[in-house]
């Protein structure tokens, strides 16, 4: 497990990702040639896999099926919420 | 066995706390989700070995993982999502949504039949107050096999593995047969080791009330007696047995008498053929799934043991059974019997164990 860390401050947040190393490597690479930070990279590279994600109907028919079921459980617990 | 990976955590996470994917993805906490996922697949593949030093566990590609790894790894999971929570809010709501969604895309559901019951043990979970083994303990007698999960998990293999899995089908079955083993429930009515109850690892010894155990022991003599195995209908026979119990007197709050009640029972059975007067009658699915929400019912109230009250409401499990509808009939649906348990429990006091 490689780590690839960044400081900011404001509205940013120190953070620790546990990336591959090879892909640790890509994203510092990316970020460096784009002039962004390693987590807007992540990000956006998260943003393309939740998009793929999106369109699994098969994955969203499961999980509506699942929410669906358990909707009391999930309320009880939105309920007891702090 | 299928892991869940970020971008199913968000989806996951959007949904279940009702706030978009989108804003799930802006409010991700990368570094919190990508420690519970690693921490998850870490401890679920220890479980998967653990499982398979038992002879379960993974099969070949695209076999439903074995039961208990199942419920271990998805404890697993909860477990990470509620110690490094991926979104500012909604913890609990997200670590129980992800729990169910990776059993179904491993072809299992979880059957809560109380949620309230299922809430504590997210909730005990997150608090450290219940042990994983624990929880999974629990989890797992409450998991039956998704009946389309084949098929869509058809759908989602490549060809190559889609045509090994069909070859491996009919062993698959063997094997899973051979792998069936009790879950970790166990039903007694007692003896020279011990009272009578259920007993879970999660729970110790629930015992049942004398009441409840009359009821227990009625309920199996009467299916005897009819040629049957015991179903929802001799269990509501053998709570009929007595008329001081918690459920006689309830059911009596809403104008249902104990005669009424048995006759509704009685309406709902038909005879079998002869069996042996001695052994245990088995138990019709329906039955065996009610033991688990009549335990889950126990623990909902904050019980330490088992009485009528709790049988009773784990009959409206099954709201489609004909001795529930022939309840709600007259009137006696689920919120009215709640209501009534409650008001008979605070006027009479609990049941004392046997």
């Amino acid at each position: 497990m490689a780590e690839a860390a960044e400081t900011g401050s404001g509205r940013t947040k120190n953070m620790v990702l546990r990336l591959d190393p090879a892909l640790a490597e890509r994203l510092a690479a990316v970020a460096e040639v784009e002039g962004r930070t390693v987590s807007d990279v992540a990000r956006e590279a998260i943003a393309a896999l939740v998009e793929a994600r999106r369109k699994d109907k098969r994955f969203l028919r499961q999980l509506e099926d699942n929410l669906a079921r358990h909707q009391r459980l999930l309320d009880l617990l939105r309920e007891d919420q702090p | 066995m299928i892991e869940l990976d970020i971008a199913g955590l968000v989806v996951i996470a959007g949904q279940a706390g009702g706030i978009g994917t989108d804003a799930a993805l802006s409010q991700l906490d990368i570094a919190s989700a990508e420690a519970a996922l690693a921490e998850a697949r870490l401890a679920g593949r220890e479980a998967v070995s653990a499982a398979r030093s038992h002879r379960r566990g993974n099969g070949p590609a695209g076999e439903r993982p074995d039961r208990a790894a199942a419920a271990a790894a998805a404890v697993a999971l909860m477990r990470a999502l509620l110690r490094h929570p991926p979104l500012p809010g909604h913890r609990e709501q997200v670590a129980a949504a992800a729990g169910l969604q990776f059993l179904a895309i491993n072809g299992w559901q979880a059957d809560l039949d109380v949620p309230k019951a299922a809430a504590l043990t997210i909730k005990g979970l997150a608090s450290g107050q219940l042990a994983p083994a624990d929880a999974t303990f629990w989890l797992e007698v409450r998991l039956s096999p998704d009946p389309a999960w084949p098929d869509r998990q058809a759908q989602a293999l490549p060809p190559e593995s889609r045509a090994r899995r069909i070859m491996h089908a009919p062993m698959a079955a063997v094997r899973h047969r051979q792998r069936s083993r009790p879950g970790p429930f166990v039903i007694t009515l007692g003896s020279a080791h011990g009272p009578a109850g259920i007993r879970t690892p999660a729970t110790g010894l629930m015992p049942f009330t004398g009441p409840a155990l009359s009821s227990v022991i009625l309920s199996g003599t009467e299916a005897r007696r009819r040629g049957q195995p015991r179903g929802l209908e001799h269990i509501l026979f053998g709570l009929t047995g007595q008329d001081d119990s918690v459920a006689v007197k309830a059911l009596e709050r809403i104008g249902i008498s104990r005669e009424t009640a048995r006759q509704q029972a009685e309406n709902t059975t038909s005879e079998g053929p002869p069996q042996p007067p001695s052994g245990r009658a088995p138990d019709t699915p329906q039955a065996r799934r009610t033991w688990r929400a009549v335990l889950d019912e126990a623990v909902a109230h904050g019980d330490n043991y088992i009485g009528t009250e709790h049988f009773l409401l784990a009959l409206y499990c099954h709201s489609d059974a004909a001795v529930v509808q022939a309840l709600a009939g007259l009137g006696a649906d689920e919120s009215q019997v709640r209501a009534a348990v409650t008001a008979q429990r605070a006027e009479s006091g609990p049941e004392r164990p046997a």
